[in-house]
């Protein structure tokens, strides 16, 4: 049984270099957003490839944290930056959904006290094989050492399906669902003062969202959401800070409204999808989530919800 | 993720056909299409539950027909070039392997000109 196995390979969400085993990554970069709102930067110019970003916000009554990173020691860097800023205890944390390269380092949060706030669907295509599967891909892809003390800690605590407001010392955080655009669990996080967004995996640098466990009309609709908040900065789940969020939100609009016309329009003529796809460039074999191989991954998706729309059984949209 | 009205099933032909068209017919069902290879939540095994034959009638005859094993996706479907050659009904008939036969038709007519 091949197929399954590439399923489960293939959603994986980073690969070796700079987290690979025995290389040792430097600790997050800190970006203050705002007095107090900091985006802990991960890799920049790898796309969905590189470290995750992820961020904080440190009150009066303590800190939350949005995002615990791939692996228990890069959430203990995340610890190190956080505390190179504020000795204020982590109160929450923040998941903006349920892939390992975000949510693997939640248990060291967990253990300093925090409370987990998290969409509680947390189902993902990479664990249709069982959570130990998932674990021992995930080792393949940060190493064994990273993943010392590791347990799942994604649970919510308090969990979010809607909207939710979170305050702590004098701040707000609306967390919202905003449909399962990326992921079943996503959630995106908003402080309406500082108009910041941390906005998870609905955006990417490269402006090619992965339509993982979600879909491409969840995405649009995403979008929109994040278009009518005009954020003054927002966040991506991977990759460099946008100057401004309007063009990335564009540009990834463009690219899925883009996809689903190319992929409607094959299916009315009959197109089979190995053909709809051949202007695309072959994906990289050994690197699942490069962005040749998220374009492809996207297009197969977009041609399936294609079909079904264009057969009336459109049950994913 | 799919619909889960099992054997809902559709055809789909262009809305304006003549006579000695070479017409595409898309066609899907709403189908698990289980490959008895997988374990559910419980880790208890998923039996297999697939859709073993397709048959298409055309006018009363056979054109096609397509034997099937659990290695077709969920809600499959079945596109296929079809000379419109005479007025009659298309009718496909999806039969699983717990022996349930699902059955959708459509009429083939010919537009006036």
């Amino acid at each position: 049984m091949l197929y399954p196995f590439i399923l489960a390979w293939t959603s994986l969400t980073a690969t070796l270099p700079l987290t690979g085993p025995g290389i040792a990554a430097p600790p997050p970069t800190l970006r203050r957003l705002a007095a107090g709102v900091y985006a802990a930067l991960g890799d920049i110019g790898r796309g969905t490839e590189g470290r995750p970003n992820a961020g904080f916000v440190v009150t009066d009554s303590g800190v939350v944290v949005i995002d615990a990173m791939a692996s228990p020691r890069q959430a203990e860097e995340l610890v190190q930056a956080i505390r190179s800023v504020t000795p204020q205890p982590i109160k929450w944390l923040v998941l903006t959904h349920h892939h390992s390269d975000h949510h693997f380092g939640a248990i060291v949060f967990r253990r300093l006290g925090a409370k987990v706030i998290a969409h509680p669907d947390r189902r993902v295509l990479a664990s249709e094989a069982g959570e130990d599967a998932l674990i021992a891909d995930w080792v393949r892809v940060v190493g064994l050492d990273a993943m010392r003390g590791f347990e799942f800690a994604n649970v919510p605590d308090r969990p979010v399906t809607g909207a939710d407001t979170l305050r702590l010392g004098g701040r707000s955080l609306i967390i919202t669902h905003p449909g399962p655009a990326h992921s079943a669990g996503d959630l995106m996080v908003w402080l309406p003062r500082e108009r910041i967004l941390f906005a998870g995996d609905l955006l990417v640098e490269d402006g090619v969202t992965m339509l993982v466990d979600g879909s491409s009309g969840w995405l649009l609709r995403a979008l929109a959401a994040i278009d009518s908040l005009r954020p003054s900065s927002a966040v991506p789940g991977h990759g460099a800070i946008p100057v401004r969020p309007a063009r990335l939100v564009a540009r990834t609009r463009e690219y899925i409204t883009g996809l689903r016309s190319a992929m409607r329009s094959a299916i009315e003529q009959g197109t089979p999808m190995g053909r709809a796809m051949a202007s695309l460039p072959p994906a990289d074999e050994t690197r699942p989530v490069s962005l040749n191989s998220r374009r492809r991954r996207n297009a197969v998706r977009v041609y399936l919800e294609e079909e079904k729309a264009y057969m009336g059984l459109d049950s994913a949209r | 993720m799919m619909a889960h009205n099992l054997g809902e099933a559709r055809i789909r032909v262009p809305d304006r056909i003549q006579r000695g068209d070479l017409i595409l017919v898309h066609s899907i069902i709403s189908h698990p299409m289980d490959t008895g290879f997988f374990r559910d939540a419980e880790g208890d095994p998923i039996p297999a539950y697939f859709i073993k034959l397709v048959v298409v009638t055309y006018g009363g005859s056979e054109v096609a027909r397509f034997e099937w094993t659990s290695g077709i996706s969920r809600d499959p479907v079945v596109t296929f070039t079809l000379k419109a050659d005479k007025e009659g009904l298309l009718t496909m008939v999806w039969t699983d392997n717990k022996g349930a036969a699902f059955r959708q038709s459509v009429n083939i007519g010919f537009a006036s000109v």
